[in-house]
């Protein structure tokens, strides 16, 4: 089964994202910022790394450059979701190294499309 | 209620109270970078996540706050006081929506109207030149913001009860069309308003309806002076220009953008003989086929000439000519005009639906669906391409640092999202070979080929796709296609395909959901997955997970397992007794020494599963305290004082109930202290003292007790005043007046109907006194001190125990009865002889210490023999409101902790008991309320 990392302040973004993701037949874990997130990346393999950007201690786009740099975890594909809509912040999502953005509140249609295509199906 | 809102609702909560906390250090350090991103992000998280629950106005409300944090955060806005009024009364809206949640699950109709104050106010902050840098959608468009949306569902019928003829004089007379439902208040005749004149002088009516809003009553109940009626209007205006004409009502009309075709259906009587025009059918089938529209009225005007028009498929033509002639072309439209013709069923209405903005959204569409069953035979999909464009992009921004990184990630995506033969067998190579030049070009440049072999109808691919890509991220978009799938669904009959579990998950996917709860659906299944994913997180945690946890649990459970504890440790208490009647009743010491030590067990276990329940039930004071700041500027903001608070001990713990109990007499306090403590800045400064006053709040633990003081340097309180209003008021008598201290004088506030104000402020002094405070503190169990000084201040000190659930009690007896006495006012315990009561008057006192202390007998109190003691006499020094009194009684038995209860029944009456208690040996223990006994000497 793959397995999803949510990383996301608030619990019911989270909540959510965990109903959607285990509906598609994912595993998921959660984290409720960077630096958790970055601890749990380093004890676990993940297929996949759902992350939200407005985070206390770091931030999802800090979180996303450091993946891209830790050796270990550095090929894991990122989506970045975000409730700004503008081409500067995709772009900035991008520059930090994610590898698709998803607007809030993301639909089931979309994510479980592109869930798919970036981890290869849940199994 | 649906879990994901309750913990909505919780975590906004927990967000609302850093905000105006974060916004009330904000005013003391404008500029303070830490406070204002920890208050953007608490902001920023409760919009986010109520993004998930489709509350437009909270949404709204949220999102326009946000945007002018954003614009102070950025320096663009220097906030001052009054700008942090206006999001403060936001956040309380916010606040009292999320409390509307909580109770009802849904925000009231009335949210939008009660946004709109808080939005203006908020917008007049942003200086017009940064206006149109915030989000259009909160704040450019504000007048489409507020109109009420129309969805097609709600004006289907409307369009319904059109005839043909009507439809199709509409069609051919309007290029673009607008639907408006205006429904005018009920009062609306008293307010000026003439709806019907409004509703004839619509711009470009091309159609009116008037409708009633209900069934009408019948004509005995009939109020001809409320509006009932509700107009429906075509208008081929648009909609800039129809708002503009009902701005006076903008809250009473919706509207929608009424798409040409949904007006075109048939209707009338189906005719079985086909003949007369069956002749044209194959060649207007072909020149549908072809899409050579230009020759489809000249085929059919004749049999159009011919034909009784109420014939369903002489409609049916009708329509497609009238289609062919406007360049509305909408191909499947046509097409199913022409299916209806051969079998009398019109099937649009769903797919107008779905796709009622382009075709285009219609190959999206497809594509999505189709990404189940695999990509398509020889092109990527749609999907695929944005993906690999994003990457594009995505790789563009690559640096030294983490090229590897960007370029392996890529990499892995190839290989999961496409299909093997897509695979381009260089992938490898190239990856090295960006990854040993540094640059992420060769990469680049493989997407972009790819991309381009895989998109012959496309010309530049990477723009095109990164349309696609917001096209398929477009929200009103994946709704459509989520509900073309369900339909689908149910027309497959409802086969248990994995989309259709998941879309049942999805919270809120569209409107139609929302009134009916998800559970509704399939209740069984969902209610044990919803109830599975909500423990799951608990379940699933990893054991080396060395974060603390944090259990949110009813109250309600608590306070059962707390008093079941109580009453265990209560229970427990029967073995002593048991080991006793054992050993002297039965004469097996044996055992009796057994139950001794086993007792000694449960004894410590009991012991410590009662201090263990009562450290669950300890909050921090601070979860009061935190009101404050708000409360002090605000008020001191309003009488113009300047008031500095202090909070010190704020993490002081005592039990939830004591500290709930708390807060009303302590809001009441500050109160008081900052209406009548202290002095304008003006006096202040006349009486040499600093101009800013200073008001403590502190909490203070001592052994089984929080002490909070609220301690102002104020004005202090004047004892003759005091005396002398309580004299005029009837409180004391003259004899007493002339007898009181002025310590005692202090505690004639607690008195009922006291009041020293000599006018009544809107802030305090509006009948509920410090009376109600000492009520309130004595009701939690505790008692109240007053310490003020003329001119120098005022300190009051709440003196609370820890815990409510467990009190201590001395046991007494009189006349052979045992009573419990609430440990809280007992000073000491005194034995003295007899003959050192001292006879004045009628009562007796004694003079303990050089005090003479009144000596009351509980013996009369209750209404019980008096006892005549030989030698010593047992006294209980109480105090009570601040004067000692001693109580005669028989015999002193031990202190010891009971769960006391409220006496119930007709026992209940009697509030000189303040409660029972049961006694490990299975007696009642009453205990007396001596207060409440004293008062009916």
């Amino acid at each position: 089964m793959k397995k999803i990392l949510i990383v996301d302040d608030a619990t019911t973004v989270r909540m959510y994202h965990r109903q959607l993701m285990e509906s598609l037949g994912y595993h998921v874990e959660e984290a409720g910022n960077g630096v958790e997130a970055l601890e749990k990346a380093s004890q676990d393999t993940y297929d996949l790394f759902l992350v939200d950007i407005n985070m206390p201690k770091m931030d999802g786009y800090t979180f996303i450059e450091e993946i891209r740099k830790t050796p270990a975890v550095k090929a894991t594909p990122a989506i970045m979701i975000s409730t700004e809509e503008t081409e500067s912040d995709r772009d900035k999502a991008y520059e930090a190294g994610a590898n698709f953005y998803f607007i809030k509140p993301v639909r089931m249609e979309a994510i479980q499309t592109f869930t798919k295509l970036l981890t290869g199906g849940a199994e | 209620m649906n879990p994901m809102l309750e913990s909505f609702i919780s975590e906004s909560r927990d967000n609302l109270e850093e905000a105006s906390q974060c916004f009330l250090s904000l005013e003391q350090s404008p500029n303070d970078p830490t406070v204002m991103q920890n208050l953007f992000r608490a902001m920023h998280t409760i919009k986010g996540s109520s993004g998930l629950f489709e509350l437009g106005a909270f949404t709204h409300l949220m999102h326009v706050a946000e945007d002018v944090l954003d614009l102070a955060r950025a320096g663009k806005i220097q906030l001052n006081s009054d700008h942090i009024d206006v999001l403060l009364s936001a956040m309380d809206q916010i606040t009292d929506w999320i409390d509307e949640l909580e109770a009802t699950g849904e925000l009231n109709t009335d949210a939008d109207n009660k946004a709109q104050p808080h939005i203006l106010a908020l917008s007049e902050m942003i200086p017009v030149e940064h206006k149109e840098e915030c989000d259009e959608l909160s704040l450019a468009t504000k007048s489409h913001q507020t109109t009420h949306r129309l969805g097609y569902s709600e004006i289907e019928s409307s369009l319904g009860c059109l005839s043909d003829q009507q439809r199709f004089d509409i069609f051919q007379n309007a290029d673009q069309l607008t639907f408006l439902r205006y429904t005018p208040q009920e009062s609306c005749f008293f307010t000026g308003d003439d709806p019907l004149h409004t509703a004839r002088l619509t711009p470009s009516c091309q159609h009116l309806r008037i409708v009633p809003v209900a069934k009408w009553p019948t004509i005995d109940s009939l109020d001809p002076y409320q509006c009932q009626l509700s107009f429906d209007v075509i208008s081929s205006a648009d909609e800039e220009t129809l708002i503009d004409h009902y701005r006076y009502v903008e809250d009473d009309i919706k509207l929608c953008p009424l798409d040409m075709c949904w007006l075109a259906f048939p209707q009338g009587q189906w005719s079985d003989d086909q003949s007369l025009f069956s002749d044209v059918l194959p060649e207007l089938k072909t020149h549908i086929d072809k899409e050579s529209w230009h020759n489809i009225p000249n085929l059919i005007a004749p049999i159009l000439e011919l034909a009784n028009p109420s014939v369903y498929q002489i409609s049916c033509m009708r329509w497609i000519k009238a289609i062919a002639e406007k360049e509305v072309l909408e191909k499947p439209l046509i097409e199913a005009l022409f299916t209806a013709i051969e079998t009398g069923e019109f099937d649009y209405s769903l797919k107008s639906e779905v796709n009622s903005d382009s075709t285009e959204s219609h190959q999206t569409d497809a594509d999505t669906t189709t990404t189940d069953t695999g990509p398509q035979e020889e092109y990527l999909s749609n999907d695929v391409k944005t993906l690999l464009a994003t990457q594009a992009r995505m790789l563009e921004f690559s640096n030294s640092d983490d090229l590897e990184g960007r370029v392996d990630s890529v990499e892995r995506i190839f290989n999961h999202a496409l299909p093997e033969e897509f695979i381009p067998n260089n992938l490898l190579d190239v990856c090295q070979q960006a990854k040993q030049e540094q640059s992420a070009n060769p990469l680049i440049i493989l997407i972009r080929s790819l991309l381009d072999s895989t998109s012959p109808l496309e010309t530049n691919s990477l723009e095109s796709t990164e349309n696609d890509a917001e096209e398929t991220l477009d929200i009103a978009t994946l709704v459509r296609q989520e509900q073309a799938l369900r339909a689908h669904e149910s027309e497959a009959a409802a086969d248990e395909s994995a989309l259709d579990q998941t879309s049942l998950i999805s919270p809120a996917p569209s409107p139609i959901d929302l009134q009916q709860p998800i559970s509704d659906r399939d209740s069984t299944s969902e209610l044990a997955r919803t109830d599975l994913s909500s423990t799951q997180p608990v379940a699933k945690e990893p054991v080396h997970n060395q974060k603390p946890q944090v259990l949110k649990v009813d109250q309600h459970r608590i306070d059962i397992l707390m008093d079941l504890v109580g009453e265990l440790v209560v229970a427990k208490n029967s073995l002593p007794y048991l080991a006793k009647k054992a050993e002297d009743e039965f004469n097996v010491r044996a055992l009796a020494k057994e139950i001794k030590s086993q007792y000694a067990i449960i004894n410590r276990l009991a012991e410590s599963m009662q201090s263990t329940m009562m450290q669950i039930r300890m909050v921090p004071v601070s979860t009061i305290f935190q009101r404050f700041p708000r409360l002090v500027r605000d008020l001191s903001r309003k009488l113009n004082k300047d008031v500095r608070l202090v909070l010190e001990g704020e993490e002081s713990e005592a039990d939830k109930n004591v500290v709930e109990n708390l807060a009303d007499p302590l809001i009441h306090l500050v109160r008081n202290s900052l209406d009548h403590g202290f002095e304008t800045e003006e006096e202040r400064v006349a009486l040499g003292k600093p101009a800013q006053g200073s008001l403590y709040l502190r909490a203070i633990p001592k052994d089984d007790q929080v002490i909070i003081e609220v301690d102002d340097d104020g004005r202090g309180m004047d004892p003759a005043k005091l005396k002398q209003s309580a004299y005029r008021k009837g409180i004391i008598s003259e004899q007493k007046l002339e007898t009181i201290t002025d310590q005692e004088a202090l505690y004639l506030i607690f008195a009922p109907g006291f009041s020293t104000a000599e006018q009544v402020s809107d802030l305090s002094g509006r009948g509920v006194g410090m009376d109600v405070v000492n009520g309130l503190v004595q009701q939690a169990g505790g008692r109240v001190t007053i310490d003020s000084e003329l001119g120098k201040g005022t300190t009051i000190r709440l003196y609370l125990p820890l815990t409510m659930a467990v009190s201590r009690v001395m046991m007494v007896e009189v006349q052979q009865q045992c009573f419990g006495i609430s440990m809280e006012n007992i000073v000491e315990t005194v034995k003295v002889p007899h003959d050192r009561l001292l006879r004045i008057k009628q009562g007796e006192a004694i003079v303990l210490r050089d005090k003479v202390i009144p000596v009351l007998s509980l013996h009369s109190l209750l209404a019980l023999p008096e006892t005549q003691f030989e030698e010593e006499v047992p006294l209980l020094i109480m105090n009570l409101n601040g004067e000692d009194i001693a109580l005669k009684i028989d015999l002193f038995h031990e202190g010891i902790d009971i769960v006391q209860k409220p006496l119930a029944g007709l026992m209940s009456q009697y509030n000189y008991y303040s409660g029972s208690a049961l006694l490990g040996d299975g007696r009642v223990l009453l205990i007396l309320n001596i207060k409440e006994l004293l008062s009916c000497q």
